[in-house]
């Protein structure tokens, strides 16, 4: 091998280390992104969505059904009844487990592309798409019954309100809080009926 | 000042310095010489002092040195300087026999001259010491640096010849005494000057950082064993100690904080364990592989040598001092780097290559290689 030969493969081979290099790092840009998205969306505790996440699908789907006329949205507020007292009497560690399994029971009374999310504390938001408010009421009895039973000796049940785009306006704030404001007539109600028994 | 730049390429020193002093102006107030490794070192004062008598000089190994626009190797390069002013004084700092034991001395007693003399063109020339010269130069540029003091320091280590990574010892001559083991500085008063530094190497390429090092040796590049990057570098090449200068057309940049580059370095050797460059590395060090071709060197030569033009207006003498590596890279472009140095500078030029050049480059005074420096001095003219 010349001395031109040489040289040429010597470029070669940086050019190869250069490009294996340059891969590398875009590999740990990627990870990075994907890491950062997952902070930027998720809760960490729970795995589900988080309220900026939430509030931002809610932006999209109300743009959506404002283009696709005639379909609704609807935004389910829903709180845990009792759930301090599970923290108060066993620990944060305990409450963290039962807003773990909540998250899971959520999880599997929706569909999949519904979006599920932790707004903060015991409170949780969905948003259902392409449904009815008999269906939407029948999910929300069944697991209400469903926490009901796995977490009696804790006493904690749910409470929930819904909203319905466009119904109730198209306002994502408007949404959340007419949904949040129904939730706690709930929470009252419930609180009624345990004095009364 | 008027600045007289000669040469001899006869085989008997005698009569090369006979040559010398035929050619050499009058009266001269100092003289630089630079002197073929394969004369008689051992002859080398006495012969001067021969031929020129009781004068002030500087002398020291080049196994090639620059008269203007020629390259002369296997000979003596004589620059001879007469002043103008009698303010313009050249001192000289001289330090022999330097070892890790007086290495700390000797940097202190460098800081002392240098800070008497903030405003005179400071020129090191210096051996390699086994390593211990670039050391010095790291440490004094981090204290100066710590110190606040902003001394500019130009110099470089002269070049022997290479041969494997081994390199021959080089010698300095001062005023009849032989300097082994050491440096001298150059100082010089009543002079304006201006410096700029070229390199010419590619600004993209991968960057690691280095985990594990001692000195001149990197063992870790980003946690993994350093000497699997020479050996892929030179993948399907083999490994003979002519193809490790191959190495050389892929410098190390040790990158700052916005990925510029602040020095280069070259590889000296390599094994599995570790890589060994020709200058310091410390840890934590970014390091940038770049790559560099013949073509760009000159183009960046030809930008540099303009923008020190355009900054100094005319000079009375031009001083280059250019990285061995460079020569070797340039290939039959050599001595195309000092012609349009001498054309675009218009002023005598000396210079000669080195094994790491000392210059102060983003406020930091910093061992380099792969470089060339270009100096312009001119001489304060009194009213």
């Amino acid at each position: 091998m010349n001395f031109k030969d040489k040289k040429l493969k010597l470029f070669l081979n940086y050019i190869e280390e250069l490009t294996e290099q340059y891969e590398e790092l875009l590999n740990q840009k990627r990870e990075l992104l994907v890491e950062l998205q997952k902070k930027a969306l998720y809760d960490p505790l729970t795995g589900l969505f988080n309220r900026h996440a939430l509030i931002e699908f809610l932006t999209r789907e109300i743009e959506r059904i404002k283009r696709e006329k005639g379909e609704k949205l609807f935004i389910i507020f829903l709180d845990l009844d009792n759930f301090k007292q599970v923290n108060d009497l066993y620990g944060h560690k305990k409450g963290d487990e039962v807003l773990k399994e909540v998250a899971e029971l959520l999880k599997s009374h929706f569909r999949k592309y519904d979006i599920v999310a932790r707004f903060g504390g015991d409170e949780f938001m969905v948003v259902v798409r392409n449904s009815s408010r008999k269906n939407v009421e029948e999910i929300l009895q069944k697991l209400q019954k469903r926490i009901e039973e796995i977490f009696n000796r804790f006493r904690i049940s749910v409470s929930y309100g819904i909203a319905v785009a466009p119904n109730d306006g198209i306002d994502p704030d408007r949404l959340i809080n007419l949904a949040d404001k129904r939730m706690y007539m709930m929470k009252e109600r419930h609180k009624a009926k345990k004095v009364d028994n | 000042m008027d600045t007289v730049i000669v040469s001899s390429k006869n085989p008997i020193f005698r009569f090369a310095v006979k040559e010398l002093k035929e050619k050499a102006p009058k009266g001269f107030d100092f003289a630089l010489f630079a002197v073929s490794p394969n004369y008689p070192y051992q002859d080398v004062p006495a012969t001067i002092k021969k031929e020129f008598g009781s004068i002030n000089y500087v002398g020291f190994s080049s196994f090639h040195a620059f008269e203007n626009i020629k390259l002369i190797d296997n000979g003596i390069v004589g620059c001879f300087f007469k002043f103008s002013s009698h303010k313009t004084k050249v001192c000289t700092l001289v330090k022999k026999r330097i070892t890790e034991n007086n290495k700390q001395r000797c940097k202190e007693e460098l800081i002392s001259f240098l800070s008497d003399r903030k405003n005179n063109l400071n020129f090191i020339i210096a051996d390699f010491i086994d390593g211990l010269f670039p050391l010095l130069i790291e440490e004094l540029g981090e204290e100066l640096q710590q110190n606040g003091t902003n001394t500019p320091l130009l110099g470089g280590i002269s070049a022997t010849q290479i041969i494997g990574d081994r390199r021959e010892k080089s010698y300095l001559f001062h005023n009849g005494d032989i300097v082994e083991n050491g440096f001298v500085v150059i100082s010089i008063s009543n002079v304006d000057y201006a410096f700029q530094f070229s390199s010419g190497v590619f600004k993209k390429g991968p960057i690691y950082t280095v985990t594990k090092c001692d000195d001149f040796k990197i063992y870790e590049l980003n946690d993994k064993p350093a000497g699997y990057l020479p050996k892929k570098l030179l993948k399907d090449i083999n490994h003979s100690e002519d193809n490790r200068f191959l190495l050389w057309y892929t410098p190390f940049g040790i990158v700052g904080k916005k990925n510029e580059i602040e020095a280069l370095r070259l590889i000296k050797s390599f094994n599995d364990d570790y890589i060994e460059l020709w200058s310091p590395i410390k840890e934590g060090d970014r390091l940038k592989l770049s790559i560099v071709l013949s073509t760009e060197l000159l183009k960046d030569a030809e930008k540099t040598a303009k923008k020190v033009k355009e900054q100094f207006g005319i000079a009375d003498f031009c001083l280059n001092f250019s990285c061995v590596a460079r020569a070797k890279i340039l290939e039959q472009f050599e001595e195309k780097e000092i012609e349009l140095y001498g054309r675009l500078l218009n002023a005598p030029l000396f210079g000669f290559f080195t094994h790491g050049e000392v210059a102060t480059k983003n406020r930091k005074l910093r061992l380099h290689n792969l470089t060339s420096v270009i100096v312009t001095v001119r001489e304060r003219y009194e009213l």
